[in-house]
């Protein structure tokens, strides 16, 4: 990936797709346990999700912090909106908000139309 | 550190020693480190009402598990509580804070949480760890 980290292209992603990680590896080979805890919370949600290696790049934590106004990794996107780091993401899973959240806001993706409840 | 964290199995004891000698290595490296009752302090910079409990999880001075508890949180998100607490604590991060793992609870959550901590070098196991604070009370 070719990326300058501006806020235009960090911006792209979280609006191009609906569950952004942010992380530090990969889910298959995450570098930290908490960017490892935020891949597992995404994969039992079950939905595709884009991570986000921000250690391929020197210049990516401090661009990606700024940008979204968090100072840790992982940060969580759910529908462009960030939801927090792998703590958060964790409790939203357990308590069936991150499902509620994805859900919600897909129906907003899909285009109108619908009540969501049809 | 076998006194502060409670170990379950031999697998968690090698991770342990390995982050002794990192400790060690940090030390005579002159990192600075904090102490967990300057990051309560600092907490309570952010958040005056709150009950502020603070784990060191690997006595390094830089990993910190803290739970804080505050009738303020009420109807707010998650995401804002955190960011009441990160806002002021984001000057300390990634030095010397390098990992903060924030609980942030109204009274009525706390009461029904458990005493499980994430440690993220535990091989993405929580670690139960023992919280001195709430022993006392005990």
């Amino acid at each position: 990936m070719n990326m300058d980290w501006t806020p235009e292209e960090l911006q792209a992603i979280v609006d191009e797709h609906a569950l952004v990680l942010f992380m530090k590896g990969t889910p298959d080979q995450a570098q930290c346990g908490f960017s490892n805890r935020a891949a597992q919370v995404m994969q039992t949600l079950g939905e595709p999700f884009a991570a986000v290696n921000i250690l391929s790049d020197p210049r990516a934590i401090p661009s990606v912090c700024t940008w979204s106004d968090f100072p840790t990794m992982p940060q969580i996107f759910v529908h462009g909106e960030l939801i927090g780091g792998s703590d958060i993401a964790l409790e939203m899973l357990n308590d069936g908000s991150l499902r509620e959240m994805f859900d919600a806001g897909k129906a907003k993706d899909d285009g109108g139309g619908c009540c969501g409840s049809c | 550190m076998t006194e502060f964290i409670d170990i379950e199995n031999a697998s968690m004891v090698t991770v342990d020693s390995v982050l002794t000698r990192q400790v060690q290595r940090r030390v005579s490296a002159g990192v600075v480190m904090v102490s967990t009752e300057w990051l309560e302090a600092e907490v309570h910079k952010a958040v005056p009402d709150a009950d502020v409990e603070v784990i060191d999880l690997h006595r390094s001075g830089d990993h910190f598990h803290v739970r804080i508890t505050s009738p303020s949180f009420e109807g707010m998100r998650p995401l804002q509580r955190q960011k009441q607490v990160l806002n002021h604590m984001k000057q300390f991060i990634p030095h010397p804070v390098h990992a903060i793992d924030l609980k942030c609870m109204t009274p009525e959550q706390a009461a029904v949480t458990g005493d499980t901590a994430f440690d993220p070098h535990a091989g993405g196991q929580g670690v139960h760890i023992r919280r001195i604070n709430r022993q006392k009370e005990e």
